[in-house]
């Protein structure tokens, strides 16, 4: 099969991030592309679109694509004062985002994950959160580790260590920060200490487990008072100072992605819908997705509302009202090169 | 009062007589008519010359004087005395005297009045006649208009001749003929002096046609002489050539058998001739593997051959009837003979027909693994060449088999060229009169074994369709589209393309038929170079059917990106481990090996997984379909079954401990058993030193 034919049928999104402005949206995935998608364009797109004549149009495409590395995944995507950060295996780097030009310029700086002496693999960079107060980049990689690295200078400040498998997901609040593992906890750090000041171990609750998911915890998403985790064991919803899990949510399936939507909690993974619940775990919402995975979600709620979810799939499927389907972007056109 | 008034003109007229002639001489009764004419002519003149208007008052006045006498004697009668009387008679003198002028004067008028008619009728007597000339003039000169009419439209013989222009007239012509100074001025005698040149030309090319003429028939003369004397030779010839046979056969010269192919070539319809002729001609040069033989009927041929030269000498005459009818020959024969259905009948047949002679090919002759003869035939009515392949190999297995049927392995040799549409775009109305369709002929041709109608097959021999290029009449048709260029510049690819596909076609074969028989040696790889320790087993490799590929819902999105089509060969492998079983449907490309066998695995194992519904699966899925033909044509299904089986047996091996009990424990060595946000597996295979380790793509 062709390297075209294989990027229709094989692509994976792995990572999303919305521009500062929140009118662009950067999807990047396992074959190292970056598509680029004009937020404004697709509004347009869908202020004519009847939900009847959805079918016979053609799917709406990105606005370009850009190669980061073609043997690398971009396992993360974040976007920081006019910089699109890339995560990818072994290396975060700063991309110029050119918003005039609509175009990604030349790598500006690049951090190297240090790789541990005994591993023969570069270590992925799986999540990336930023502190945009304090201008700090906290990155989850495979090497059991957070690192945190100033944006101003590009050094690694600290180093969390104390995880036993690689990281799923980082996220932060103040000055605490939170870690999803494949080790089956959720760490809580205190920043400034550098130090666990806290851990859930989700699997070890027997209302929790799915033994035969396993017991990793991929995605971990907080308030000032609450914390949603999940994975290979059910999501659960906690409260944070009393550290008891308040609510299940009944997510059938592995869980990758969580969301705090207003009074609302969003649930994705490996699952062909995407749920929403309330705070009291009720669900509120099935919507479909296009992949049997979903392992990205970001949404926002200006300057347009919506909702994209990327996963296991050559479709991104764009919410604009969060409770239905209504864009479907076909990333890669299966037009012959 | 007569009487008076008669003596009283008499005496007045001789009072006239004495007064004017006073000729008293001419006595007796002569005397007195010509007096009489006299007066009369006298007093017709007179009447002439006094003028009318006078005598008319003349007349006024006698009446009143009359009248006054009247009175005077009526005054005097009552008087009745003897003066009175005396008087009366005095009076009546006096008015007999005026009664005479009365008379006189009437007398006049009558004459005059007489005149004027006669005068009168005179004038209208000239009038008459005057009108009488002017009606014969206006009809003569009628007349004469019309005479120069027909003057005008009078065609003279000479205007349908065609002359030669005035220019070459000029420069051509004598000075004897042409007088310049006269006839430039003149039309007329310029026209007089072209048509005398014309004549002298005309003569003169007639007395040249005669000679040549009789020039053509001396020619023609010595020509049957020469053509004599020539057949008297063949015996000759004929018996020198028996003669030297031993020698030819001792010499093993096949110099005869040449020549008898060759006449059989010459017989060939116009495509298979230059297929014949190019393909034999590179075989000779390039490639002594490849053979070809003309099969069929010659006798049939040479009569076809026959009646098509003749049809073509009066086809002239029969176009326009003609054009809807390709068929050379037999037709007209028929055409009175039988009623309508039945014409239509023999036109469908003729239509249909082939020509009696094929080509065939044969590739990779007396090779032990088994050769392809390729026949290939001509259907002058419909224009095109269709393609039949006939196998001949050995050993054969079941799944296997069908990569070598005759089915398909001649399709695709140029892409999308299923031999399922006419090539020629003209057929669809042909077959339209006979109410067939397309469809309809293509089983109809395969039902006759003929093959099908490919479209390298076309360009093979030379014939080229291009769909706007009028072809009317066959002759055209025949000059136009049938390129001798064309069918040199395809033959050594197309022989190329049939020979890589026939090879491709055997190695896929053997792949098979190794896959069937689960003859396959799983340790030795070219692309995963380290050697791996494989737990499942393949237990079934089978041919299965487009209607059963297309049912799979895991398969929709291949078929949907046009990646698999209902001409691929489709197989479906059954891998088991334990109690899970991956069942992987593969579909192998017509074109193989420019496209690679696309695999769809489905998983059963806990619930049944494939792509749509498991990201793993998807994942292993990729990794499976992710080799190239480039290097690895021979071994592609065994390598790509490995990493099917391989990617079977991690994906049990990572999954199963979360099982309990644990039916499949860690058997390969690898890294991680999960990467990345997405878990993934380590599906591939590296070496690391001595060791095999299994590491994410």
């Amino acid at each position: 099969m062709g390297f075209s034919s294989r990027k229709l049928l094989y692509n994976t999104v792995l990572s999303q991030t919305l521009s500062e402005c929140g009118n662009f949206l950067f999807v990047g995935n396992n074959f190292g592309d970056i598509f680029i998608l004009s937020l404004e364009r697709l509004e347009a797109n869908n202020v004519e679109y009847d939900a009847k004549e959805l079918p016979n149009k053609s799917p709406l495409e990105p606005t370009l694509i850009f190669t980061v590395d073609s043997k690398a995944a971009v396992n993360s995507l974040k976007f920081h004062r006019g910089f699109l950060i890339v995560g990818t295996v072994g290396s975060i780097a700063g991309y110029v985002w050119n918003e005039d030009k609509q175009q990604i310029g030349k790598k500006s700086w690049e951090v190297k994950i240090p790789s541990a002496p005994e591993s023969i693999e570069a270590a992925d960079v799986n999540f990336m959160w930023v502190d945009k107060a304090s201008d700090n980049l906290f990155a989850g990689c495979g090497d059991h580790a957070v690192y945190q690295i100033s944006l101003e200078d590009g050094r690694m400040v600290r180093t969390f260590s104390g995880h036993k498998d690689y990281i799923h997901c980082v996220t932060g609040l103040e000055n605490n920060l939170y870690s999803a593992s494949e080790d089956g906890t959720i760490v809580f750090w205190d920043i400034r200490e550098c130090k666990q000041v806290g851990r859930l171990e989700p699997h070890t609750n027997a209302d929790l487990a799915r033994p035969e998911f396993g017991k990793w915890q991929g995605t971990v998403s907080v308030t000032n008072d609450w914390l949603i985790c999940g994975g290979g064991p059910r999501a659960s919803m906690w409260h944070l100072r009393s550290l008891e899990c308040t609510n299940i949510l009944p997510f059938p399936e592995k869980v990758h992605c969580s969301e705090f939507l207003d009074d609302l909690i969003v649930i994705a993974g490996e699952h062909p819908f995407l749920h929403q619940y309330s705070f009291n775990a009720e669900v509120v919402a099935e919507v479909p997705i296009s992949g049997a995975s979903a392992y990205s979600v970001v949404l926002q709620n200006e300057p347009i509302k919506l909702m994209s979810v990327g996963g296991a799939s050559n479709f991104l499927d764009i919410y604009t009202n969060f409770n239905y389907r209504d864009l479907i972007v076909k990333l890669y056109s299966s037009k012959k090169d | 009062m007569v009487n008076k008034d008669s003596s009283e003109k008499d005496s007045s007229e001789k009072k006239r007589r004495k007064g004017s002639s006073g000729d008293s001489s001419s006595g007796g009764k002569q005397n007195k008519e010509d007096a009489y004419e006299n007066v009369i002519r006298h007093e017709e003149q007179e009447a002439h010359r006094r003028s009318a208007d006078k005598d008319k008052t003349m007349f006024y006045q006698t009446c009143s004087e009359l009248k006054k006498i009247f009175e005077e004697i009526a005054a005097l009668k009552k008087d009745n005395t003897e003066k009175s009387n005396q008087e009366i008679i005095e009076k009546r003198i006096q008015g007999s005297l005026i009664f005479v002028a009365l008379k006189k004067l009437n007398r006049l008028d009558k004459i005059r009045l007489r005149a004027g008619r006669d005068a009168l009728h005179k004038e209208k007597l000239r009038v008459d006649s005057n009108r009488l000339q002017l009606q014969n003039l206006l009809y003569e000169a009628n007349h004469l208009k019309r005479e120069v009419q027909r003057c005008y439209q009078f065609k003279s013989q000479d205007e349908e001749i065609d002359l030669v222009s005035e220019e070459e007239f000029y420069k051509n012509a004598p000075e004897s003929i042409s007088r310049p100074q006269k006839t430039k001025s003149d039309e007329h005698a310029r026209r007089l002096a072209r048509l005398d040149w014309e004549l002298h030309e005309r003569k003169e090319l007639s007395a040249l046609c005669k000679k040549l003429s009789i020039a053509k028939q001396d020619a023609s003369k010595d020509i049957g002489l020469k053509a004599e004397r020539l057949n008297s030779l063949a015996p000759c010839l004929e018996a020198l050539l028996k003669a030297t046979r031993p020698l030819q056969i001792a010499l093993e010269m096949d110099i005869e058998k040449e020549w008898e192919v060759q006449k059989s070539a010459r017989l060939l319809s116009r495509p298979l001739y230059l297929v014949y002729a190019n393909v034999s001609a590179y075989a000779e040069a390039c490639d002594s593997s490849i053979t070809t033989t003309i099969e069929g009927d010659e006798d049939e041929a040479k009569i076809l051959d026959d009646e098509d030269k003749c049809d073509d000498r009066d086809d002239d005459d029969n176009q326009e009837s003609d054009n809807e009818d390709l068929e050379p020959g037999n037709r007209k024969v028929h055409h009175k003979r039988y009623s309508k259905n039945e014409t239509i009948e023999i036109r469908r047949k003729n239509l249909l027909k082939p020509h009696p002679l094929s080509v065939s090919l044969t590739i990779n002759k007396d090779s032990p693994h088994g050769q392809i003869i390729i026949t290939l035939r001509y259907f002058p009515g419909l224009g095109f060449v269709t393609a039949k392949p006939t196998i001949e190999i050995n050993n054969t297995g079941v799944a296997a088999g069908e990569v070598i049927s005759t089915e398909n392995i001649l399709s695709c040799i140029y892409a999308d060229d299923f031999g399922e549409n006419s090539p020629n775009p003209k057929t669809k109305y042909q077959i339209d009169e006979y109410h067939m369709n397309e469809a309809e002929l293509l089983a109809y041709l395969n039902e006759q074994n003929f093959g099908k109608p490919y479209k390298w097959a076309q360009r093979f021999c030379g014939i080229d369709f291009v769909p706007d290029k009028p072809s009317t009449s066959r002759s055209s048709f025949f000059s136009d589209t049938v390129s001798y260029e064309l069918a040199q510049e395809s033959v050594p690819s197309i022989v190329k393309h049939l020979k890589s596909r026939w090879q491709a076609r055997l190695g896929l074969y053997k792949q098979i038929y190794a896959l069937e028989n689960k003859n396959i040696d799983l340790s030795s790889d070219v692309i995963d170079v380290a050697p791996a320790r494989i737990s499942s087993s393949l237990v079934q490799w089978l041919s299965t059917t487009w209607e059963e590929y297309s049912s799979s819902l895991s398969t929709q999105r291949f078929i949907e990106e046009n990646l698999v089509t209902s001409h691929d060969l489709f197989y479906r492998a059954v891998i088991t481990r334990g109690s899970a079983k991956l069942e992987c449907l593969v579909c192998i490309s017509s074109d193989f090996p420019n496209t690679t066998p696309i695999w769809n695995l489905n998983l059963c194992w806990n619930g049944k997984h494939n792509a749509i519904n498991n990201a793993a699966i998807r994942e292993m899925e990729h990794w499976v379909n992710s080799i190239s033909t480039a290097k690895t044509k021979s071994c592609i299904l065994s390598a790509q079954l490995r990493r099917a089986m391989s990617g079977f047996d991690i994906f049990l091996e990572t999954e199963g401990p979360f099982y309990s009990p644990a039916e499949f424990t860690q058997d390969k060595t690898f890294l991680k058993a999960f990467r990345g946000r997405q878990r993934s597996r380590p599906y591939k295979i590296v070496q690391n030193g001595s060791n095999v380790i299994y590491k994410q793509i």
